[in-house]
C-alpha cells in the first residue's frame, strides 16, 4: 500500500543545505502495525509529514495505493488526507472552541457530508472511543487522555486505512498513554494500518515491526515479536 | 447547504470574538451610514425642491432690476411701462403682477405681534402664486382703483394675533420703519409647508394694494406667467429686449424662470451631494482597511487550528472560503446596520425639515453591494495568505 523508493528530503537554508532524509526505501503493507524511531533529528517525522501528503519529497518516489504522489494535484492531496489518511497528534491539536462532537465531524465536513451523516457517525466514533459523556464538552474541558481519544475518533471517521500517529502518547501520562496504545492496537486488529512516530521503548515493542532513523538514513527495520 | 454551514461556522467564529467583531463591523457601519445619510439627503433636497417648483409651475417668470451702482430712479418700472407690456405681448402673459416687497415690519394686536413682511401686489398675484384664499378673498382691482387699506394675511399670524382663523373684517395695525398703518383684513390664506420652512421664516407676507407701498408707482419686480410653457425662455428674452427698447437701456433687467432655478439649485446640491460622499466613501475604504487588518490578525492567530484543518483535508478553497466567508458577514451586517442608520437619520433630518422623506432604492442598492465589495476585495488577500500556508509550518505554530 505504502511504496517508498529512494527518497531525499533536502532542506535549502541560504547556501546551506540540510538532508533531513537521505535515500530512504521501504514498503509497508495494509494492516501493519509499526513504530518509527530514533533519536530527535533523525527525521523520522519529516518521514511521517512525507507519508501523511502534508510534505514534499525532495528527490524520491512515493507511492500511496499504486499511484505516485508527485502526480497529485494539490487538490486530490486534500482529498486523501481527508479520507486515506488519520492524524494523530502529540499535542492533540483539536480544534478550540469547538465541541468533542463538531471536531470529530471535522473531517466530515470537509468529505461534504450530510449534517445527519456527520452527527450519527462522529457520535458512533465517540462512543466507540469512550467519550459518550464528553461529546459537548470543549478541549479545553476534558483530560489529556480524553483529548487524545476524541482525536483518534476524528482520525477514524472517514474509515481511512492509515493511521499516522507523531507521537501519541508524548504528552499523556502512562495510564492514559496505555490507554491510547490500546485503542490503536484494537483498531490495528480491525485491520487499519497503524504507523506511529515515538521514541519510547515501551511502545515500539508494542508494534509489530520496527523502523529505527539515524541522521535522516534508515538504519534498522526490524520484525518485533508481541 | 456546504456554504450555509460555513456560514454558521464563521458566525460561530466571529462570536467568539465579539468585540472585536463589532468594532470591526464599526468602520464599515460609518462609512455606509454616511454614504447612505448624504446621497439621501441629497435626493429628498433635489425632489422636494422640483415638487415645490411644481407648484409654482414652470412657465412662471420673475423680471428684475439688474441693480448697479450706476442705477437711477428713472429705471424702474411704471405704470404706463407695465401697460405696455402688457398690451404688447397680451396673448402671450396670462398674468402680471408689479411686486413690492416691503421691510420687514411687526403686525401688533395687544400684546402679540407677529413678524411680516408687506408684499405690494396686484389682484393677478393669486394666480401667479397659487394663492390659497380660505376664508374671505383676495385683493381685487377696485381695491386698487379706491386705494381701500386691505390686507390678506397668513392664517397662522390670524392665528396667532387673533387666535382664530376667520378674522375677516378684523383691523391689522403694522409697524416698520418706513410705515405705521392700519388695514382692514378681506382675506386668510394658507400656505402649504415647504422645505426650509422652519429654518429660515418666522414672518409671514401679508399682501396689500401695490399703491400703498410706494406712492410714486415704480417697480423694480414683476412677475408674470407665460401661456405656453414651451414659450418661457424664448418669451422672457423677448419681454427683456421690449423693456430695454422702452426705457432705452440694453441688460437693465434680467429675468429668472422657475426651471433656470431648479436647474442651478439641483446643480449645487448635487455637486454639495458628490463632494461629500466622496469623503463618505474614503471612510468606507478606512472601514474595509479595518476588515483587513482584523482578518490578518485573526489569520495569524488561527494558524495552528488553519494547520490542523488542512491535515484533516480542508481543501485550499475551503479555507479561503472559510475566511471570506467571516470577512463579507462583517461587511454585510455592517452594510446593513449602516444603510438603516444612514436613512433613518438622513429622513429624520427631512421630518425636521418638513422635506418628504425619501427612500431611494438605488443608493441602498449601491451601497450593500460596495458593502459586500468591500468584504471581498479587503477579505481576499487575509484569506490567501491563510490558504497557502503550509501544513507542517502552521501546525508547528504556537
Amino acid at each position: 500500500m505504502i511504496e517508498v523508493k529512494n527518497l531525499y528530503k533536502i532542506y535549502y537554508r541560504g547556501e546551506n543545505e540540510v538532508q533531513a532524509l537521505k535515500n530512504v526505501s521501504l514498503s509497508i503493507k495494509e494492516g501493519e502495525f509499526v513504530a518509527i524511531t530514533g533519536p530527535s533529528g533523525s527525521g523520522k517525522s519529516t518521514f511521517m509529514n512525507i507519508l501523511g501528503c502534508l510534505d514534499k519529497l525532495t528527490f524520491g518516489e512515493y507511492i500511496l495505493d499504486g499511484v505516485s504522489i508527485q502526480e497529485r494535484t494539490e487538490k486530490e492531496l486534500s482529498k486523501l488526507r481527508n479520507s486515506r489518511i488519520g492524524f494523530v497528534f502529540q499535542s492533540f491539536n483539536l480544534i478550540p472552541r469547538v465541541s468533542a462532537l463538531k471536531n470529530v465531524e471535522l473531517p466530515l465536513f470537509y468529505a461534504r457530508k450530510t449534517k445527519n451523516q456527520r452527527r450519527e457517525r462522529a457520535l458512533e466514533l465517540l462512543e466507540k472511543v469512550g467519550l459518550s459523556d464528553r461529546v459537548n464538552h470543549m478541549p479545553n474541558e476534558m483530560s489529556g487522555g480524553q483529548t487524545q481519544r476524541v482525536a483518534i475518533a476524528r482520525a477514524l471517521t472517514n474509515e481511512p486505512s492509515i493511521i499516522l500517529a507523531d507521537e501519541p502518547t508524548g504528552n499523556l501520562d502512562s495510564k492514559s498513554g496505555s490507554d491510547i496504545m490500546n485503542i490503536l492496537k484494537k483498531l490495528n486488529d480491525e485491520g487499519v494500518t497503524v504507523i506511529i512516530v515515538t521514541h519510547e521503548l515501551e511502545i515500539t515493542q508494542k508494534c509489530k515491526r520496527t523502523i529505527i532513523f539515524k541522521d535522516g538514513e534508515l538504519v534498522q527495520d526490524k520484525l518485533t515479536s508481541c | 447547504m456546504f456554504l450555509l454551514e460555513n456560514f454558521m461556522i464563521a458566525v460561530a467564529s466571529l462570536k467568539s470574538n465579539k468585540v472585536r467583531t463589532f468594532l470591526t463591523m464599526l468602520g464599515i457601519i460609518i462609512g455606509i451610514s454616511a454614504v447612505i445619510t448624504i446621497m439621501t439627503l441629497g435626493e429628498i433636497g433635489k425632489s422636494n425642491i422640483s415638487k415645490q417648483f411644481e407648484g409654482v409651475g414652470a412657465n412662471k417668470v420673475g423680471i428684475y432690476l439688474n441693480w448697479t451702482s450706476n442705477s437711477v430712479k428713472k429705471d424702474f418700472l411704471t405704470d404706463s411701462d407695465i401697460n405696455k407690456i402688457r398690451n404688447v405681448f397680451k396673448n402671450e402673459i396670462t398674468y402680471m403682477s408689479p411686486v413690492l416687497m416691503g421691510d420687514m415690519g411687526k403686525a401688533v394686536k395687544k400684546k402679540e405681534s407677529g413678524d411680516v413682511i408687506m408684499m405690494g401686489v396686484n389682484p393677478d398675484y393669486k394666480a401667479l402664486e397659487k394663492v390659497n384664499v380660505i376664508k374671505g378673498r383676495f385683493l381685487n382691482q377696485s381695491d386698487l382703483d379706491k386705494r381701500r387699506s386691505v390686507s390678506v394675511i397668513d392664517k397662522k399670524l390670524a392665528l396667532k394675533l387673533f387666535k382664530r382663523v376667520n378674522v375677516v373684517g378684523e383691523t391689522l395695525k403694522v409697524e416698520s420703519t418706513n410705515l405705521k398703518q392700519s388695514f382692514t383684513i378681506i382675506g386668510i390664506y394658507e400656505k402649504k409647508p415647504q422645505l426650509f420652512d422652519s429654518i429660515f421664516s418666522k414672518s409671514t407676507s401679508v399682501y396689500i394694494p401695490i399703491v400703498f407701498s410706494n406712492n410714486d408707482n415704480e417697480y423694480d419686480q414683476l412677475q408674470l406667467q407665460i401661456s405656453k410653457d414651451s414659450e418661457t425662455n424664448l418669451m422672457s428674452k423677448k419681454i427683456i429686449k421690449f423693456i430695454a427698447r422702452i426705457k432705452g437701456k440694453e441688460n437693465l433687467y434680467i429675468a429668472e424662470t422657475a426651471k433656470n432655478q431648479i436647474e442651478l439649485i439641483n446643480n449645487i446640491l448635487g455637486t454639495i451631494s458628490t463632494g461629500i460622499s466622496i469623503v463618505a466613501g474614503i471612510s468606507l475604504l478606512v472601514g474595509g482597511i479595518g476588515i483587513m487588518n482584523i482578518m490578518l490578525v485573526s489569520v495569524t492567530e488561527r494558524t495552528k487550528e488553519i494547520g490542523i484543518r488542512k491535515a484533516l483535508g480542508a481543501s485550499r478553497s475551503d479555507i479561503v472560503l472559510q475566511f471570506l466567508t467571516e470577512s463579507m458577514i462583517i461587511s454585510a451586517i455592517g452594510g446593513i446596520m449602516g444603510v438603516f442608520i444612514g436613512l433613518s437619520i438622513s429622513n429624520i433630518i427631512a421630518i425636521l425639515l418638513k422635506a418628504s422623506p425619501v427612500v431611494p432604492v438605488w443608493i441602498v442598492l449601491i451601497a450593500v453591494s460596495f458593502s459586500a465589495m468591500v468584504g471581498i476585495g479587503f477579505g481576499i488577500y487575509p484569506a490567501n495568505k491563510a490558504a497557502e500556508l503550509d501544513p507542517i509550518e502552521a501546525l508547528r505554530y504556537d
